[in-house]
């Protein structure tokens, strides 16, 4: 898939190094899962990672580690050797859609059963809630075409990941996998573009608040 | 001290003999334990994520693939998703891991990713010759297991600062695929 909007190396950085809160590196992880060039970059990250193991001075263990891992090993149960192996074989259910795969988890493998949220006309909102996380937050947003995502504000960082359908901004265009990742600086209201409804995950750093909600309201009946 | 290369490495996935992996055991053990408590863990917890670590190491052997980088970068990736999920207290996994990426990947330009011994050594030999003002910020990344705030915070600079050193130093890491490619 040949994608244009990738997110800042920093970004994907804090992603190899563990430094993100999960509703971020969901989203880093659903575009690498689509992304040859951000997976590249990764792995560079991951080998920093591995040359400061190798670097680390370590430190001594405990008497008995090594009995106790010995015995662990020789007690291991077979059955468990297939953990972590990604189940390859999810039905995509014959539908347009195809969500990356770290995303099954948290929306299901078809957008059809999500319990969407009304917001505002053409705007609806499905909150995805992450077990132990209290400082970033997950929104799944289905805005329709010629809309704009509703301006809203949070504490902190923001990140955005295309599902389907592509929106606009003055920082470009963004269309499946892509990741909106900027500067909490950049004032930008972004526009669906296209004649397919968007669907995008946003991670921020606080609740998404919509400042102007009934402005949106007012502008989306008086505009039609 | 002895030498884990390839070979070894190698014998062990053909093989998973315990005396063999007790020497993996004893060479990376120790550093994951100091890893853990640079990241803020007490001596027992860091032991108890060490022993997780290495006998996922043990489980999942047969699935490093040294075309995919090297096998401390492979055990660095597990370590850290133990501290995720263990340390931090996360129900969640949200790392992927890139070998599983790849399963699902058709991308022909996958093929470039193919990496080995040689760009481990170029990438130590870049942290190495880094600027002191972004090697800091990679160590407190990658070792103390900070995030961007948290740095900026220890540091007394902006966040935008971190994030711009963590930038420059991706731009000399990349100098590694060029010289590999
Ligand atoms: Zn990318």
């Amino acid at each position: 898939m040949k994608l244009s909007q990738h997110p800042d190396p920093a970004s994907l950085l804090s992603y190899s190094s563990g430094g993100l809160s999960t509703p971020f590196s969901i989203l880093i992880s659903a575009h690498i899962s689509l992304c040859s060039k951000c997976t590249e970059k990764v792995r560079l990250y991951n080998e920093v990672g591995g040359v400061l193991v190798e670097d680390i001075a370590g430190i001594t263990l405990s008497q008995e580690a090594l009995s106790k891992f010995m015995d662990s090993i020789e007690n291991e149960n077979s059955d468990e050797l297939t953990i972590g192996r990604v189940n390859t074989d999810v039905k995509q259910e014959n539908e347009m859609i195809e969500i990356p795969f770290p995303l099954y988890k948290y929306i299901g493998s078809s957008l059809e059963k999500i319990k969407w949220k009304y917001l505002a006309p053409g705007i609806k909102k499905f909150t995805i809630l992450i077990e132990g996380e209290k400082d970033a937050y997950l929104s799944l947003l289905h805005i329709a075409p010629g809309k704009k995502i509703p301006q809203h504000t949070h504490t902190g960082e923001e990140m955005t990941f295309v599902v389907s359908g592509s929106f606009e901004d003055k920082t470009g265009a963004y269309s499946i996998g892509d990741i909106a990742d900027h500067d909490q600086e950049i004032e930008h209201q972004p526009t669906v573009s296209g004649k397919q409804p968007c669907v995008c995950i946003v991670a921020t750093e606080g609740p998404m608040v919509f400042k102007s909600f009934f402005a949106n309201v007012f502008q989306s009946f008086y505009r039609i | 001290m002895i030498q884990i290369d390839l070979t070894f490495v190698k014998k062990l996935q053909i093989k998973k003999n315990p005396k063999d992996f007790s020497l993996l055991f004893q060479l990376y053990g120790p550093k994951i334990k100091a890893l853990m408590i640079r990241g803020g863990s007490d001596y027992a917890f860091a032991e108890d994520i060490m022993h997780d670590t290495m006998l996922t190491v043990w489980k999942k052997i047969d699935l490093y693939n040294p075309s995919k980088g090297s096998f401390s970068s492979w055990i660095y990736t597990i370590a850290r998703n133990k501290r995720i999920d263990v340390l931090r207290k996360k129900s969640s996994q949200p790392y992927v891991d890139i070998n599983e990426v790849e399963i699902m990947s058709n991308d022909p330009d996958s093929e470039k990713l193919m990496l080995d011994s040689q760009l481990a050594g170029n990438v130590k030999k870049i942290i190495r010759q880094l600027p002191e003002k972004q090697k800091i910020i990679i160590e407190m990344a990658f070792n103390e297991d900070l995030t961007q705030k948290e740095i900026a915070k220890r540091l007394e600079i902006p966040i935008g600062t971190v994030k711009s050193r963590m930038r420059l130093a991706y731009i000399k890491l990349k100098e590694c695929f060029k010289e590999y490619q």
